[in-house]
């Protein structure tokens, strides 16, 4: 493999530090979501590096990453669930107004 | 001058600009879009390195459910924006800067290595592999995952029914 290990954990390094940005700025809950998506794929990205560099023979990156794209679809249904019933009540998506447990 | 590290360049070029879009675009149809972007262009990524059904399985799970989720969700959700709705935090350097410590972490951790790598062949038959691994090693967190699934299935549909009139 010409391309070298450091690499993809660069790229998967900026992919999560531009999600932990998103997910720490923003105001919408739906925005905030999609960055956590961002940063759960640099985390498969990493597992599926890894596992291709120092174990090829056995897959477990892989298999890791596809319970984590699993798990993460699983948190988004639920997550935008929430945010449709949250909206559905107080009219907003910015988590900064949904503040309704302090009076 | 490998055309493999040309590309491998591109892919990951494209990728981290359209994640940039998407957590910096006031229009949030606009960073949906670029998300979608941004993960098929980690699939590319995940072909680079030879895993191929991680990537079919990323394309169509996340670009085709969850992007899809996210963008009726925000149809769903949408308001008026005016000109003078803001996006973003007040607090939203104190992110930069986390973001930037991060990746400097992160990246020294990369940079130094030293990994021992292996040089044994990469296996072609991955979905064999996998599938004999989900059915044998892996076989408790596959049914976790599923019965997880599920409950998530419900929990949503639940949670994001109207409330009925009489109770």
């Amino acid at each position: 493999m010409t391309i070298p290990l450091p690499w993809f954990l660069l790229v998967a390094a900026a992919l999560f530090a531009i999600g932990l940005y998103g997910a720490l700025a923003r105001r919408n809950a739906i925005a905030i979501l999609m960055a956590i998506e961002i940063m759960l794929n640099a985390v498969n990205l990493n597992l599926v590096a890894f596992s291709r560099y120092i174990t090829p023979g056995l897959i477990t990156g892989q298999i890791f990453a596809v319970f984590v794209i699993a798990l993460a679809a699983a948190a988004a249904a639920v997550g935008l669930a929430i945010v449709i019933a949250i909206y559905r009540t107080r009219q907003t998506s910015n988590v900064d107004e949904i503040n309704l447990m302090k009076w | 001058m490998d055309v493999s590290l040309f590309v491998f360049w591109l892919i990951s070029g494209l990728t981290l600009a359209l994640a940039l879009v998407t957590v910096t675009s006031p229009n949030f149809v606009h960073s949906a879009i670029a998300l979608a972007g941004s993960l098929i262009g980690v699939a590319a990524l995940y072909v680079i390195l030879q895993a191929e059904f991680v990537a079919v399985v990323q394309v169509v799970i996340y670009v085709g459910a969850v992007v899809v989720l996210i963008l009726f969700a925000l149809m769903l959700t949408e308001r008026a924006t005016g000109k003078g709705v803001r996006v973003i935090n007040p607090q939203w350097w104190i992110a930069a800067l986390i973001g930037l410590l991060v990746l400097f972490i992160l990246g020294s951790v990369a940079l130094q290595g030293p990994w021992r790598l292996s040089h044994d062949l990469v296996p072609t038959d991955t979905i064999q592999m996998m599938g004999e691994a989900f059915v044998g090693n892996y076989l408790l967190p596959f049914e976790v995952v599923s019965v997880i699934l599920l409950v998530a299935l419900v929990g949503a549909i639940i949670i994001s029914r109207p409330a009925r009139q009489e109770d």
